[in-house]
């Protein structure tokens, strides 16, 4: 049996990851709510928003860590915006974009993954910690980190969905995703609001990249490991659902933590693969899914 | 429909007639041999996931992971216990589509972009799972190497003469290319025409999609599942490296480029993008970003591939009528 210490430490890690899944899962289920795109480009988010803070801190500019994090998720901002207008938007053109859109969004997964090999090279880079240290608890013992990964995590939850009941915006997204025509027939800009979700979804990916290098390691392709959890997240809460998100992040995290301490890491993500099958066939649209 | 059917004979008859006289014309020129080989295997690739894609109209994101199956299957019983590499190929190949009717059944119940999600995963999933079991002789991380070649007879396939080797490939790929057409122009490939323009419609009249579609799933897995083994016996060596976003994309991108659910699309796709990526690959990674590129220039210019060109450029004519430019598209 594990001792309690052991327990809490991984209990911990628990709650960390789970968090970072959350984020993951949260901009690819936005994105799929509003534009019924899913954006398999969301590894090279989260990938990118290592990489740029990497620059602006280690790599090429030295600023402090915390202007650094912010410059990084303005950056991610207009990266998002950018992303939807060059690459989504001209897609809208012919019927039949959501096919289309899937293929666009993996060949700028190879360009954006690519592009960072090109530039930054395959040696895995690291980020420091956002907070120094750790906080005891008698024997048991929280990286000051992972607490600020949750605390960071709950804040984005709470404020993501203040956003999308309370301001216009968040409406209109809403709006969209009910009904994209109906939307359009009472004058949301469609168009904008796709911009406006694919910024924030990158955003949420730079946001988790950035939390989560800390703990691992940066390298191009890193993304594709988060992004797989993160499509398992998705399916085991249901598309389009938060609250299914946020339980089944922590459920996976729960499974991923005990399944590598007692079978290896390497066992991780083919037990997920089972999870996720064992889901669709018996309840295929997850636990919380609206469609 | 059916003069167009037999244009379509006639283009398929004459391209038969100048592949098989072609060795004639380039001699043993080995570089090129080697390129028209993997075009012939990819082809045969391109036009299975075509099927599933265009026709079936199942987003399906296996067809990597069914082609490495019946290569790794084919690799580790040829080498591990001496099969003969004909049998080796056909058991991979009935493997991989015992596994894509495991993943149909599954997949094809679930809504559209879900099927993706599992299918892809899948495909994630494998090459862990190849990477640990170096036991069972997968090889592990390092992959298969020396693979023994086909041979007929007392005759063994040789790098060093391609002549044979393109034909054996050419034949292969002619046959399997034969047996999608003939599919894609059977009661299934109307039942799935129909279901395409009206799925109510088609339903009503008693066209059972869920059973067609785990057909299709099957005899695709099963085709991709043989020419994966063809092809690492050609090759000669496999690793989980065959899993590469690049590999995937690259036999995506054929099909997207050629047009979906447009027969030979696929296949002219296919030359189109081994040669490409054959005079891309002095430039090292920047390769992959360019070829990046050019799957979201093409998807953003000719979204119905170099088949639909007409279309498209009678669709943005029309822009203003939007009607008439959305009539018979199928919306996921």
């Amino acid at each position: 049996m594990m001792s309690p210490e052991m327990l809490g430490k991984l209990l911990a890690v628990v709650v960390a990851l789970g968090s970072i899944y959350i984020l993951m899962s949260l901009g690819l289920t936005l994105v799929f709510g509003v534009t019924k795109i899913f954006n398999y480009a969301q590894g090279s988010f989260f990938v990118w928003g290592g990489y740029i803070a990497w620059a602006l801190h280690k790599g090429f500019f030295h600023l402090h860590y915390g202007l650094a994090f912010a410059i990084t998720l303005g950056v991610a901002f207009l990266f998002g915006l950018l992303y939807e207008r060059a690459i989504i938007h001209p897609l809208r053109r012919f019927a039949g974009w959501d096919w289309t859109a899937v293929v666009v969004t993996l060949g700028s997964a190879l360009l954006l993954d690519n592009l960072a090999l090109t530039i930054f090279g395959s040696r895995s880079k690291t980020l420091p910690p956002l907070a120094e240290g750790v906080f005891r608890f008698g024997d048991a013992t929280i990286a000051k980190h992972d607490v600020a990964t949750v605390l960071i995590s709950i804040a984005i939850v709470i404020m993501l969905n203040l956003f999308l009941q309370k301001t216009r915006v968040g409406m209109a997204m809403r709006g969209i995703a009910q009904d994209t025509i109906g939307a359009n027939i009472v004058g949301i800009p469609t168009h904008r609001m796709f911009g406006y979700t694919f910024a924030i979804t990158a955003v949420l990916g730079a946001t988790a990249g950035m939390l989560l290098v800390p703990t691992t390691t940066l390298y191009p392709g890193v993304g594709w490991v988060t992004f797989c959890k993160a499509m398992v997240v998705l399916a085991l809460g249901g598309l389009g659902s938060v609250k299914g998100v946020v339980i089944a992040a922590y459920i996976l995290a729960t499974v991923e933590v005990f399944s590598t301490y007692y079978l290896g890491a390497v066992w991780a993500l083919p037990v997920y693969l089972v999870i996720l099958l064992a889901i669709l066939v018996f309840r295929p649209r997850g636990l919380f899914g609206t469609w | 429909m059916v003069t167009k059917l037999s244009k379509r004979s006639y283009f398929l008859l004459g391209s038969l007639v100048v592949f098989s006289l072609l060795p004639i014309v380039l001699g043993d020129n080995r570089p090129i041999m080697h390129l028209l080989v993997l075009c012939f295997i990819w082809s045969v690739v391109a036009e299975a996931w075509n099927l599933i894609l265009g026709y079936a109209r199942v987003l399906s994101f296996g067809q990597i992971a069914f082609f490495a199956l019946g290569g790794y299957t084919s690799a580790m019983l040829t080498l591990n216990w001496g099969m003969s590499p004909w049998l080796g190929i056909l058991l991979g190949g009935s493997l991989a589509a015992g596994v894509g009717l495991i993943i149909g059944l599954i997949c094809l119940k679930l809504r559209g972009i879900y099927t993706a999600v599992v299918s892809f995963a899948v495909h994630l999933v494998l090459p862990v799972l190849i990477s640990a079991g170096a036991e069972l002789g997968t090889g592990g991380t390092y992959g298969l190497l020396s693979i023994p070649p086909l041979y007929i007879g007392g005759y063994t396939f040789s790098k060093l003469q391609m002549v044979p080797w393109y034909y054996v490939a050419f034949g292969v790929s002619a046959l399997f290319l034969f047996v999608i057409y003939k599919i894609i122009n059977s009661p299934v490939g109307l039942a799935f025409v129909a279901l395409r323009d009206s799925q109510p419609f088609a339903q009503s009249l008693g066209i059972d999609d869920y059973r067609y579609m785990v057909m299709v799933f099957t005899i695709s897995a099963l085709i991709t599942g043989i020419m994966g083994g063809f092809y690492v016996h050609y090759i000669s060596v496999i690793s989980p490296s065959i899993f590469r976003l690049e590999v995937f994309l690259f036999a995506l991108v054929m099909v997207m480029l050629g047009g979906m659910g447009r027969f030979p699309g696929a296949t002219f796709g296919a030359f189109i993008i081994v040669f490409l990526n054959n005079y891309l690959l002095r430039l090292a990674t920047l390769r992959l970003v360019i070829l990046g590129a050019i799957v979201v220039a093409v998807m953003i210019i000719l979204p119905k591939g170099l088949a639909g060109i007409p279309e498209t450029v009678n669709q943005l004519l029309r822009r203003t009528s939007k009607r008439r430019g959305f009539n018979g598209d199928s919306q996921m």
